[in-house]
């Protein structure tokens, strides 16, 4: 339940899709844009995994009796 | 007379600047009116404003519209004086840059971005970077990439690189390159040292591989005209800001030492004592008493000792120099001291900045931008003349269209600083004489006033224009 909520909450974070065509003034070069993307995907993924691995640990530790998890 | 609009003004349909009986005004057209409005109403022009970020207007009358398209017209507060980024030295573009970064940061708090990322953007007031352009602001779409971050990349972070990791000179790349060095050429002219660099192998590098990659490419619109799957995904608020803060860390991570240039040390390394150079400064300051100048441009001012004393009587100084390293030992002085009447600029006096852009109108040249009530041209006359083997009387006709007055020093050869210039060559100057250049320079002005330096051969002499030159 908690691994279903922790993926909902970040899947929540993902950007909103968005359409090229229409305000941009200036050129802003097909590449320039995809790298941005990439980018954005790369920390997107950076972020979603330090997100499951604080999860995880919270659930291993919850795991644990109440006088191992004090002494920890 | 009617509305004319500034020849660098043209490219933005929201809206441009223009200038009616001798007023400068920014028309806001209708395509614009939401977005303009969405800025105001965010809060984010009176914080800005109010950091001095921002230059600040007031609105006025349509009546005062260039064009049926206004649905606002603004007055903002005018530049003393037009400077662009090929003539900044390397810590003015970095200060320039971090400000444009700042202000998309908040921009982005506030669901807002920048339209554009351009150099042009910014200007120097009271010694800090000013942004100028209001109508670059707009609301941000969830989910858009920045359509600025090539043209920063471009317009700052190329340069900048260039001028910290292989030679400050390269800036002039920006004389040639007004839409911006391209990354490409960036990526080919930087060491390869540079790609272990986290922030300029990305910024640059990738950047100019992911150009080459897509060059033929639109943003991903297919035939039907709708966005394909790799653009549909797009970035989010905090990857948006991330992307600033990484290139914040970029530009930071940049820098450069003054040093090592031919003028970087001349304060303190050359021939005059102490009593001539105090000889010097009253003289020049009992001229400029006289003369209720409002601006003033310091011809070769080095690190603008001599700015400094003439700022004591003109409330604006331009303070030019050819050497980049005394142009940024001006800048930093400027900075940490908190002057505010003195901009230290780069510039050759004997190639200065020309008009350039689309039919030689999007940026002036130097002397399009005078005249100022006053040139001081201290201990550079002999360089034109003998260093450069600059007639005399064409270096006085230059002078005099660019100046209401000259305040210039006459350096004789016997002068320590001219034998060295004549050391290694032949001496072609007949006419170089306390005579011959008097007689060089009657033809275009009138001499007012001729002082000796004490504990010197120079001469202080005070000039003005004659008539016909009609500055």
């Amino acid at each position: 339940m908690m691994l279903q909520l922790l993926a909902r909450d970040t899947l929540a974070g993902r950007a909103e899709s968005w359409n090229p065509r229409g305000h941009m003034y200036i050129d802003p070069t097909a590449g320039s844009l995809a790298l941005q993307v990439l980018a954005a995907a790369a920390l997107s993924a950076v972020a979603v995994f330090g997100r499951l691995r604080e999860g995880l640990k919270q659930f291993f530790r919850s795991l644990l009796p109440r006088r191992w998890a004090q002494k920890r | 007379m009617g509305a004319e609009a500034l020849g660098a003004s043209y490219r933005d349909p929201s809206g441009f600047v223009y200038t009616r009986d001798g007023a400068l005004y920014r028309q806001v057209n209708r395509v614009f009116q939401r977005p303009y409005k969405a800025f105001l109403d965010s809060g984010l022009y009176a914080e800005l404003v109010e950091g001095r970020l921002l230059v600040p207007h007031r609105e006025v009358s349509l009546d005062l519209a260039a064009s049926p398209e206004a649905v606002a017209v603004l007055e903002p507060e005018r530049v003393p004086f037009i400077s662009y980024p090929y003539e900044w030295s390397f810590g003015q573009l970095r200060d320039a840059a971090l400000l444009t970064l700042d202000l998309q940061e908040r921009a982005l708090a506030r669901g807002l971005t920048l339209r554009d990322a351009s150099a042009y953007n910014v200007q120097f007031v009271a010694g800090r970077p000013l942004f100028i352009d209001t109508l670059s602001f707009e609301p941000r779409e969830p989910g858009a990439p920045w359509a600025g971050y090539r043209q920063f990349c471009e317009h700052f972070l190329v340069p900048l690189a260039l001028m910290s990791r292989v030679d400050v000179r390269l800036s002039a790349l920006l004389r040639s390159h007004l839409e911006g060095i391209p990354l490409d050429l960036g990526s080919r002219l930087l060491p390869r040292g540079t790609w272990l660099r986290l922030g300029l192998l990305f910024h640059i590098h990738l950047h100019a591989m992911a150009q080459r990659r897509y060059a033929d490419r639109g943003s991903g619109t297919v035939e039907r005209g709708e966005p394909s799957a790799a653009t549909r995904r797009g970035v989010s608020p905090a990857a948006a800001t991330g992307l600033v803060r990484s290139l914040r860390g970029a530009v930071q991570s940049l820098d450069w030492a003054p040093a090592g240039t031919e003028w970087a040390d001349y304060t303190t390394d050359n021939n005059y004592s102490s009593a001539a150079a105090d000889s010097k400064r009253q003289v020049v300051l009992e001229f400029l008493r006289g003369l209720e100048a409002r601006t003033a441009w310091d011809l070769g001012a080095n690190t603008g000792e001599y700015s400094r004393a003439a700022r004591q009587v003109v409330p604006s100084v331009i303070a030019f120099d050819i050497d980049p390293a005394a142009v940024e030992r001006n800048y930093r002085r400027v900075k940490a001291e908190n002057e505010t009447g003195i901009q230290p600029l780069l510039l050759d006096l004997t190639n200065p900045s020309p008009a350039l852009g689309w039919a030689h109108r999007e940026r002036l040249s130097l002397a399009e931008r005078g005249p100022t009530d006053v040139l001081l041209a201290l201990a550079v006359v002999h360089h034109l003349a003998i260093g450069h083997n600059l007639p005399l009387e064409r270096v006085a006709a230059f002078l005099a269209r660019v100046g209401r007055s000259l305040i210039i020093e006459f350096v004789p050869k016997s002068d320590s600083q001219v034998r060295r210039l004549l050391r290694d060559r032949d001496d072609i100057f007949p006419d170089y004489t306390g005579e011959g250049f008097e007689a060089a320079f009657r033809g275009h002005f009138r001499i007012e006033r001729a002082v000796p330096v004490a504990e010197s051969e120079r001469t202080l002499y005070l000039m003005t224009p004659l008539a016909w030159h009609d500055t």
